[in-house]
């Protein structure tokens, strides 16, 4: 008897950004006391209108012949707001890019873990988790140009404002 | 108590460490280790009394882990508290004696509940 290939559940690229987006907002409330919510649609990123992107975190969700990339870009201030706040650090208290890497990544890594465990569980059990890598500078530009379609939503909150970024791969 | 508290991430170890102390549990020895394979030796060498593990790690992960020390006939008790959580990962962690599983993000309220039975 011939086993029958397990099914398949497709998620669009809208369905995952608004996942994702409520990730984020879940994360932030429940772990660093912020209140985010998403500004505006969610559009293909445009490296010309887009907020500037001085650094961030990103992530994999890989699954049979296709790949997802999230990411958490913003600006620096934005981005360290988010990591002290995580860390129960004062606002004025100096962050390292170390601390501010690991804190972008967990960030990353909890909003990912989340957004799997809303999508539909057959879609989930494809669905593995890379490990969170952190990007500064030009780079941010240069990692969202490998993807063959880039996504982008705006969340915002007090002192922060960030992009979330879905970078859609396929045949990977 | 001594509470040994495995994560790849600094940031998380100090999350944890934190939430422990928010959540009511004062006083513990707190102990820390990078991944499994570290986590391993330090099991050996500092015999604490409850374990709280990642699962995603680099060199071992926290299943991988679990299963290492039952095998070396060590029964301490043992819990997850990952940013994953699917239900064929909490079979998998029960069918390996894991006694809780606490997914990322986590509230104090929700740590206290989940370790409430372990934590002396």
């Amino acid at each position: 008897m011939t086993a029958l290939p397990a099914k398949r559940v497709e998620v669009s690229p809208a369905g995952l950004m608004a996942l994702t987006v409520d990730a984020l907002v879940e994360v932030c409330q429940t772990m660093q006391e912020i209140t985010l919510e998403a500004r505006g649609e969610c559009a293909s990123f445009d490296a010309s209108t887009s907020n500037d992107l001085e650094c961030g975190s990103t992530i994999s969700l890989m699954r049979p012949g296709k790949s997802w990339n999230l990411a958490l870009f913003g600006r620096l201030t934005s981005c360290q707001t988010l990591a002290r706040a995580l860390l129960a650090m004062e606002p004025s208290e100096a962050i390292g890019n170390e601390e501010l890497a690991d804190a972008l990544g967990e960030i990353l890594n909890m909003m990912a873990g989340v957004a799997k465990r809303k999508m539909a569980p057959e879609e989930a059990k494809q669905v593995q988790l890379g490990l969170p890598l952190f990007i500064t500078g030009t780079e941010c530009f240069r990692y969202l140009a490998k993807g063959i379609r880039v996504y982008c939503q705006r969340v915002a909150g007090p002192a922060v404002d960030v992009e979330v970024i879905l970078v859609w791969k396929e045949g990977s | 108590m001594k509470i040994l508290i495995v994560d790849d991430s600094t940031a998380m170890r100090r999350i944890v460490r934190r939430t422990l102390e928010k959540a009511g549990f004062t006083g513990h020895e707190v102990i820390e280790a990078e991944n499994g394979a570290l986590a391993l030796a330090r099991v050996e060498s500092d015999q604490p009394d409850l374990i709280l593990a990642d699962w995603n790690m680099p060199e071992l992960s926290g299943i991988g882990m679990l299963r290492a020390l039952r095998e070396r006939g060590i029964a301490t008790p043992f819990g997850f508290v990952t940013s994953e959580g699917t239900e064929a990962m909490r079979e998998e962690a029960a069918a390996a004696s894991a006694c809780f599983f606490l997914t990322k993000p986590f509230t104090p309220e929700l740590m206290a509940e989940a370790l409430r039975e372990h934590i002396r």
